[in-house]
């Protein structure tokens, strides 16, 4: 018996494309429904879907979010529909977490409760969240799950929602319930092995390294590096003027430097005054380094090796990977090739919006990957 | 533009940043370092401030300023908008009969009801008592016990402590219960203008939540202020609608407790508090899991944000404030007031009559809602702590827990978490300042690089962290600083510095160190990777023309590598460094030099060398040798250059090509000067004593000799004091010796010359000088170094120089000796351009003075 089925549909009727996810994750003669559906679609067809995914799977817990592009082993398209339904080798708990752009942690008893259903053994657990884009929320809900999971520090992994170009509003969904304010969470233990993950940066680190003295942390914005305005500093490291900036911030990101790791951090608006914002927080006196792209093709092989030395027997995959990467690779015409790479890592359902998280850490312009034994 | 100063609470000019405000604050994050006029202060975020007024009350220097609606009620009355008053008791408290008279001119002004707040308080203690005897707890919302009298308490739970306003009992406070009674029940059409001492006040009057029955905010601090000028005396008038009862005491903190605490059995507590403190609120709020055994809270408890209650509001005239006068009227209006009270009855009939009292009021006209604006705090990691520390030189914990409080936090960890979030500056701990203040005598001023000082421990620990990892260490030098100096000014050559030390900060990178040795030498030393090495070899000069340098600036730089283990001494590698670096001898381009085991051999000499120079010399190894000259027409002797040779005691013979560049180095070559000049005069002296035939011999005198005036004092003594001839002695001194301050060496050769002796440039042809030069020199006699002639190829090339030379010199008159004359066809061509004096291998080898002597004798 298959324990997970992946459909995709990118007919245009949605009653059509419904109709084919239906057929291919419900089982003939088999009454047993998936324990869990991961699904994701494009905006303007989510709320749709979401409620009748939910309505097709009533004892399914069914959880996704809206993307940028749907991708999944069987197709990507940015008009699509995919869903991953697992039917066995894993027990979950799930839950909603609301005011995520203030006070996420008020929903801890939720997340408690969740830990407790998984039970004591928290082995092969993961925890894997989709939060709305916009709220800028995402390090207080990474906050809050850490103070909640307190010393049991379950992985986590999450992406904040999609949407098409100019819309900025997303929407995520658990059990038919749409959100567009909202973190939508589950905890899945792995029954049959482990849950590996990973993160692939397409960046690589300039030599500039630059001290932010000067931020707002609680507005994600950076008045000073190096006790000079931020935008000059940039610019000067990238030999470009301040007012031209804008044209390269997208592919020179700033890195959270931490020991050999470094977390993405997208520049979000140029101010003529200097300053810098971000889509995610930085701290003072925190270092950052300047990236650069780096040859996609070799970072996607390093993760793909990185991958099969780490995990023996892949089942299924499940992969974040950022609309800002995506945009990129459509630009330079290698999302085909992308996806490709992808397959090599089993079944997967894909999902691509506004942010990631990894680690307890909210990051941007990168690509995680939960691979299943 | 300010960041902050964008609430009812700001900050002025006259803010000093002495953090007193950040420590009187409930709420951190409130005060925030900013910058008025270009010096530091502290500015308040209206996000989060809760108009609590304590650091209005706590800031000694005037700094703290506060918007109301004082104005704006003064425009409206002037334009004769027809407004109604609700006076706070606070303000018969502080004025007394004067109040009275305030009241009488604002009548005049055209303000057309005035009403007591006392009235509304009276609503309110009915409103909480009535919630706390009828309100039965549900699941979903526990019962409320915390008074609603102060709106920065309201504020300070809806911003900061949502876990606690549950508990707040939502009922209005006396001043929005004595606007809603006026409005509703005397149904005075009128806007409201509260008078009172509460800041917090403004934005609960603009507040959905308080129906907006009051327009106006008028603080009695700003009233008194805008009514400065005006004479009170001649006006007078009473409130129309008076409070004789316990409301008009609620100014007190503790008054509004009492006055419901008579509604309830006496076996039930009651608290009060008069301010605010997390860590008192928190045991009441179950949630925030502080006291969670903590079953049963009070029936009541009375918070207001000002010590003493609403006497001692924000918003009062601080300094007309006489506490004594204030408590008199306090003490003799509660003394009347509860006499009246006094009564037999129990806490029930009492309550029955309170709710007889305000039967025609429906209780949910005074009632409300609380919305909430807070914001979770963000967790600092850890690794953000650990580099603000490490900024603020706190590397050990007992640095870290110094917790003096002197920047406003009450520990170290609080304030490391508030410079995290960009809420205060690490300049603001005094024990930061103190130890930047120390390190800096660890910084190179200019660049703001290390020095060595403080460059030699770093680069230890680093190497001994990574043991084993291979590491680049170097000495490098800009070379010509100060060229760049003379040429474009100090300024620029600085300019030059600091961003080469810009360059070099980026170069190194993160990984690794870099420091300023002094003049234009820096050191370094990074992590060995191909990556660096070849951006060290690729880049080939540095481009200074955007600071005015109009030659491409080059560096020399001496360069060693650490093996894993290496167990060398920084200091020595740096030595090592340098005297790779000093074996680069093009500046034409960067150039780097290893250290290798060929430097090392010659290290090992040098310093052998140094170490016995000084023993040999007392010894007297230092033995004099002599070069015979002859002229080569007539194959006579004509003269001999004195050299020295280091015969050892074993009878080994080091050479001068090797220990006189050393002593070059280390200065010991002014000695040996002495010692080769002094030789000189006793042989002639001897030899004139002794009546032996004689020709001019010529000692060296090195650069280093001619730096200062010393030189002249010695040969002074030495001609008086062995009184020779000074025809047979001739000084040489070398081209290269003229470059470095020209005119003073000049000056001093001239002395020498005028004492009789003759002048010869030594070494003419290896150096810069241009011919047109030698006309201006103290000279006589040029001696040509052979080099021109040695080797296959351009000899052409060099017998031309040296024709054009010997013809130039003999032009203006000097004797010419060519020295290093090797073979006789050299020998031959020099005779015939018109040089006739050889010196060389061709004749003589340099020869013991002895053999020299038996050479003159048979002369
Ligand atoms: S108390 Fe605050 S506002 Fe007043 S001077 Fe000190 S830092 Fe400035
Ligand atoms: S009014 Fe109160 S809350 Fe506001 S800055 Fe001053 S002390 Fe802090
Ligand atoms: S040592 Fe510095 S950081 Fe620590 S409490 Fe004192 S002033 Fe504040």
């Amino acid at each position: 018996m298959d324990r997970t089925r992946i459909a995709f549909s990118d007919a245009k009727d949605t009653a059509v494309a419904m109709e084919e996810i239906k057929k291919t994750l419900q089982k003939d003669g088999d009454e047993k429904a998936p324990k869990l559906i991961f699904f994701t679609t494009d905006y303007l067809n989510f709320t749709w879907f979401s409620r009748h995914l939910a309505q097709a799977f009533p004892n399914t817990t069914v959880i996704g979010m809206s993307s940028y592009v749907v991708l999944s082993s069987k197709g990507y398209n940015p008009n699509a529909v995919t869903a991953l339904a697992i039917y066995s080798g894993i027990e979950i708990a799930s839950g909603i977490i609301l005011e995520i752009d203030r006070y996420p942690l008020r929903y801890k008893e939720t997340i408690r409760n969740a830990i407790d259903k998984i039970g004591e053994n928290l082995d092969n657990t993961c925890c894997f969240e989709f939060t709305t884009a916009f709220s800028g929320g995402e390090e207080l809900i990474m906050d809050a799950f850490k103070i909640t999971f307190a010393e049991k520090q379950i992985p986590i992994f999450g992406g904040t929602a999609g949407a098409p170009d100019g819309i900025n509003a997303s929407f995520v969904a658990l059990n038919g319930i749409v959100y567009n304010d909202a973190c939508a969470f589950v905890i899945i233990k792995n029954t049959h092995g482990k849950i590996r993950l990973f993160k692939e940066n397409m960046f690589k680190p300039t030599e500039h390294i630059m001290v932010a003295t000067d931020v707002d942390c609680d507005d994600r914005t950076v008045y000073e590096y190096n006790n000079r305005p931020a935008a000059e500093v940039v610019a000067a490291a990238l030999g470009v003027p301040v007012n031209k900036l804008f044209n390269y911030t997208s592919m020179h990101p700033v890195g959270r430097i931490d020991g050999d790791n470094i977390y993405i951090t997208e520049h979000n608006v140029v101010y003529p005054d200097g300053q810098l914002s971000y889509y995610s927080r930085i701290h003072n006196y925190s270092k950052l380094v300047l990236l650069e792209p780096d040859d996609p093709k070799e970072v996607w092989n390093r993760t793909a090796n990185a991958v099969k030395t780490k995990v023996v027997n892949p089942s299924f995959s499940i992969v974040v990977n950022c609309l800002s990467r995506t945009r990129y690779f459509n630009e330079q015409e290698i999302m085909g090739d992308f996806v490709e790479v992808l397959s090599e890592y089993g079944t997967y359902i894909g999902f691509s919006g506004y942010g990631e998280q990894y680690e307890y850490e909210h990051l941007n312009q990168t690509m995680i990957l939960a691979v299943f034994e | 533009m300010s960041r902050y100063n964008d609430g009812v609470i700001t900050t002025n000019k006259n803010c000093i940043a002495c953090n007193r405000c950040v420590a009187s604050c409930p709420v951190v994050g409130t005060n925030v370092n900013g910058k008025t006029e270009g010096k530091n202060c502290i500015e308040v975020s209206g996000k989060k401030c809760i108009e609590c007024g304590n650091c209005i009350r706590e800031c000694s220097h005037g700094a703290r300023d506060y918007r109301d609606d004082t104005l704006f009620f003064f425009k409206d009355l002037e334009n004769g908008k027809k407004i109604s008053v609700i006076i706070d008791p606070t303000f018969y408290m502080l004025y007394g009969k004067t109040a009275y008279k305030l009241i009488g001119y604002l009548r005049t002004i055209g303000v057309d009801k005035i009403y007591d707040v006392g009235i509304g308080a009276e609503i309110s203690v009915w409103a909480h008592a009535k919630y706390l005897k009828e309100y039965k707890e549900s699941e979903t919302k526990p019962k409320a016990f915390i008074t609603h009298i102060c709106p920065a308490v309201a504020n300070y739970a809806k911003k900061c402590n949502p876990e606690m306003l549950p508990y707040i009992i939502p009922v209005q406070t006396p001043a929005i219960c004595t606007a809603i009674y006026v409005r509703k029940y005397l149904e005075d059409t009128n806007p409201i203008a509260y008078l009172g001492p509460c800041i917090a006040m403004t934005d609960e009057t603009s507040s959905n939540e308080t129906f907006k029955s009051i327009l106006y905010n008028v603080t009695i601090a700003h009233l008194m202020d805008y009514l400065r000028e005006i004479d009170f005396d001649r006006y007078y008038s009473k409130p129309d609608y008076k409070c004789e009862t316990e409301g008009r005491l609620i100014c007190s903190n503790g008054v509004f407790r009492r006055m419901v605490e008579r509604y309830f059995p006496s076996t039930e507590v009651f608290t009060n508090f008069d301010h605010i403190d997390e860590k008192m609120i928190a045991p009441f709020c179950k949630q925030k899991g502080i006291n969670e055994e903590w079953e049963q809270h009070p029936m009541l408890t009375e918070i207001s944000a000002c010590a003493m209650g609403c006497l001692m509001g924000g918003g009062i005239d601080a300094p007309g404030f006489n506490y004594n006068k204030v408590y008199e009227r306090f003490a003799e209006r509660s003394h009347n007031v509860y006499k009246q009270l006094e009564d037999s009855k129990d806490y029930k009939e009492r309550y029955e009559e309170l709710c007889a009292k305000f039967k025609s009021l429906n209780f949910f006209d005074f009632t409300r809602e609380f919305s909430e604006n807070y914001r979770q705090p963000y967790i600092v990691p850890q690794k953000a702590y650990e580099a603000i520390f490490e900024r603020m030189h706190k590397d050990t914990q007992a640095k870290r827990n110094i917790n003096c409080k002197f920047c406003g936090y009450p520990t170290c960890v609080e304030m490391a978490k508030a410079v995290a979030s960009g809420y205060a500056k690490m300049e603001n701990c005094i024990h930061y300042l103190n130890d930047e203040l120390k390190s800096q005598v660890y910084i190179d001023m200019l660049t703001g690089l290390p020095n060595m000082a403080r460059f030699i421990p770093e680069v230890e620990h680093l190497l001994s962290t990574h043991k084993d990892r291979s590491y680049v260490l170097g000495v490098c030098n800009i070379n010509k600083v100060m060229v760049i100096n003379r040429l474009y000014g100090r300024s620029v050559g600085d300019a030059v510095l600091v961003n080469f030390a810009n360059y070099m900060r980026e170069f190194i990178g993160d990984g690794g160190l870099c420091c300023r040795l002094g003049g234009g030498f820096f050191g370094f030393c990074y992590l060995n990777t191909s990556e660096k090495a070849k951006k060290l070899k690729e880049t080939e000069t540095y481009d200074y023309r955007h600071l005015g340098v109009d030659f491409p600036v080059t560096v020399r730089a001496g360069v060693y590598k650490t093996v894993p283990g290496d167990e060398v001494p920084v200091g020595k590698i740096l030595d090592y460094c340098t005297y790779a670096m000093t074996k680069i001898t093009d500046r034409s381009h960067n150039d780097f030099r290893y250290f290798d085991d060929a430097i090392h051999t010659e290290i090992i000499l040098d310093s052998e060398i140094t170490k016995q120079m000084k023993q040999s010399m007392a010894d007297g190894e230092f033995v004099i040798y002599l070069q015979p000259q002859f002229n080569h027409a007539s194959n006579k002797l004509v003269g001999a250059e004195v050299l020295s040779r280091w015969v050892k005691k074993d009878g080994t013979i080091i050479s001068p090509a090797i220990f006189v560049p050393i002593f070059e180095k280390n200065g010991f070559v002014k000695e040996l000067d002495r010692h080769v000049w002094k030789s000189a005069f006793i042989l002639i002296k001897k030899w004139m004593d002794e009546g032996i035939p004689m020709v001019p011999i010529s000692v060296n005198v090195s650069r280093m000799s001619l730096v200062d005036d010393e030189i002249i004092g010695i040969i002074h003594r030495f001609k008086d004091e062995y009184n020779i001839d000074t025809k047979y002695l001739h000084f040489e001194v070398t081209e290269s010796a003229y470059m470095a301050d020209q005119d003073a060496i000049i000056e001093r050769v001239n002395r020498i010359r005028d004492m009789g002796f003759e002048i010869a440039m030594d070494d003419f042809g290896t150096g810069y000088s241009s011919l047109n030069v030698l006309k201006d020199m103290p000279l006589d006699i040029l001696k040509l170094d052979m080099g021109f002639l040695r080797g296959d190829t351009n000899m052409d090339k060099g017998t031309k120089i040296i024709e054009y030379i010997i013809h130039m010199a003999n032009t203006i008159g000097l004797k010419t000796i060519a020295e290093g004359v090797e073979t006789n066809e050299q020998a031959e061509f020099l005779e015939q351009m018109g040089c006739d004096v050889i010196q060389g291998f061709l004749y003589s080898q340099p020869i013991p003075a002895a053999e020299y002597e038996l050479l003159i004798k048979s002369l």
